[in-house]
């Protein structure tokens, strides 16, 4: 019998919304880089270099959509009971479905640098990627920080998500839930914060607060919204992230089969 | 522990949203015997396979699988040693059978020959998303027996086949039981069950009522007394003579030809509902 990682490995490459994201991010990602070909503002195409040409805010979409099928679709299917029986505890099934999705993430953020990096040869030869840009850094290493960052942030999101989708059973009503809470919540938390930051100033820590990360990374007046340094985003990220992923579990194993 | 039996439960009882599910449940089932398990409709015979498998706790009692405790937090045994298929085959739409099979075992051997002894085969390239009902229950059973596991729980395996595929089904659980394979199997379409079956179980509202072997039970029942007319055939229960008497008198009296009087044995269905009957008297 194939281990758990071995058989979660097939089944998510035999998905059809597994690759078919990648090509929805491709055909989106050069789109927008036609759509620069004949921009004259040099900073404009500089911008959507390091920002990997929009390919890191899709890629916000497709990180929920997979996190949230990925997990919910053993329910959907009946299948969690197998793959019970099959493990030796829930965690292991939980960790693991985790582990590729994070890995799937990170697969598409090298992705989108490499497809990045071929749309400027092609498309815009002149744009020098030594040249400095933001934070006194050159372009590459501007893009290089973004898909950092965006990894982070990446992390924040699946881990969100799967404690959403812990809850459900089915994956068209996990991924709207999730589409929902990390839009909405970010829109909410801005509201929150600018409202009640000097009456209750732990409101900045709030998870969704720190999906800022990127925006404050590529401009520090971000700082005026989140009330936090990009060092406090970074780690704050981080330690929501554990937190989700603890509780994600928890409920993922407690769940009624 | 009885010495010959793969799994036992001692006294195992369950609830489920404060609904006494299972109430001091005992069974044995013995190494390498087809073991049937039946009882009405909620009468926990889902919940029961489900304990042993370690998919849901208990309250109290304990389950043991080859000698080792099974719990929701430790059931490895399981993984080991049993093959399932509970409420229904465990199956991706989006995999092909072929692929699904290709997960459990490498062996492709294997995963042909069963698929030939129940005619699964010509469907293993396709998607399970176009299987109808009993095609994706034959591949929930080949996925329960694929990797020669020494139990197999097998919850209502014949809906939705069709009569050869139940024969089939019938010729392979017979000829694994025979290589020592322990099976566990609920139904409700008894007349195919005790084709199959060693022993039997009857779960009735969370208890056991009866476990007993199949031989044991024909032996306990009584024979129906069966006259054949040209208007058809009257059953006359458990050789009551006086009732056959009044039967034949009405019979003559409306002149139908009377062809034959015999003796027939007794299904599993007349034997479990005479049980049933005598045991529900003793209770009153």
């Amino acid at each position: 019998m194939q281990s758990i990682l071995n058989q979660e490995i097939f089944k998510m490459t035999h998905k059809n919304s597994t690759w078919t994201s990648i090509l929805a991010l491709t055909v989106l990602t050069i789109l927008l880089a036609v759509s620069n070909l004949y921009q004259t503002k040099i900073q404009d195409v500089k911008f959507y270099f390091s920002s990997g040409f929009a390919g890191f805010q899709w890629l916000l979409l497709i990180t929920i959509v997979i996190s949230a099928s990925f997990i919910t679709m053993e329910f959907e299917y009946g299948t969690i009971k197998q793959l019970v029986i099959q493990s030796s505890n829930r965690f292991t099934i939980f960790g693991t479905k985790i582990f590729l999705v994070a890995c799937y993430s990170v697969f598409l953020h090298i992705f989108i640098i490499i497809l990045t990096l071929g749309i400027k040869f092609l498309m815009f030869p002149s744009l020098n990627l030594n040249e400095n840009y933001m934070h006194q850094r050159s372009l590459i290493i501007n893009l290089l920080a973004n898909a950092g960052l965006d990894v982070f942030s990446s992390f924040l999101i699946i881990s969100i998500v799967a404690f959403l989708a812990a809850f459900g059973s089915n994956s068209a009503i996990s991924i709207s839930v999730g589409l929902g809470v990390t839009f909405l919540g970010q829109g909410l938390s801005h509201l929150i914060i600018q409202s009640m930051i000097k009456q209750v100033p732990i409101v900045k820590w709030n998870p969704f607060n720190m999906l800022n990360l990127q925006e404050q990374f590529a401009n520090a007046n971000y700082h005026y919204i989140s009330h936090l340094t990009t060092g406090q985003l970074l780690i704050g990220d981080i330690i929501w992230t554990a937190i989700m992923l603890i509780a994600a579990a928890i409920v993922f194993s407690k769940r009624k089969i | 522990m009885p010495q010959n039996s793969i799994v036992s439960t001692e006294k195992i009882c369950t609830h489920i949203n404060s609904q006494s599910i299972l109430k001091n449940v005992s069974i044995s089932l013995g190494r390498g015997r087809v073991v049937g398990l039946v009882g009405p409709n909620g009468a926990g015979k889902t919940t029961v396979m489900k304990s042993i498998l370690g998919l849901i706790s208990v309250d109290s009692g304990s389950i043991f699988v080859e000698g080792q405790q099974v719990t929701p937090q430790h059931h490895s045994i399981i993984k080991q040693k049993v093959g399932a298929l509970i409420e229904g085959p465990a199956i991706y739409p989006f995999l092909t059978g072929f692929e699904h099979l290709k997960m459990m075992t490498n062996d492709i051997g294997q995963i042909i020959s069963f698929s030939d002894q129940l005619g699964l085969t010509k469907y293993l390239p396709k998607k399970v998303k176009g299987y109808s009902l009993g095609t994706k229950q034959k591949l929930g059973i080949v996925l329960a027996l694929i990797n020669d596991p020494d139990l197999v729980i097998l919850d209502e395996p014949m809906n939705g086949l069709d009569p050869q595929s139940t024969r089939q089904l019938r010729n392979l659980i017979q000829k694994l039981s025979k290589n020592g394979t322990t099976f566990f199997i609920s139904s409700h379409i008894l007349s195919e069950l005790e084709k199959i079956i060693d022993d039997v179980i009857v779960l009735d509202s969370g208890k056991v009522t009866l476990s007993t072997s199949l031989e044991k039970l024909y032996q306990e029942s009584t024979r129906k007394l069966v006259i054949e007319t040209s208007a058809g055939s009257v059953e006359i229960n458990n050789e009551d003579f006086s009732q056959l008497n009044n039967e034949l008198i009405r019979l003559i009296k409306q002149r139908v030809k009377i062809n034959n009087i015999r003796y027939r044995p007794s299904d599993l269905e007349d034997s479990l509902l005479k049980y049933l009957d005598d045991h529900n008297q003793e209770e009153n």
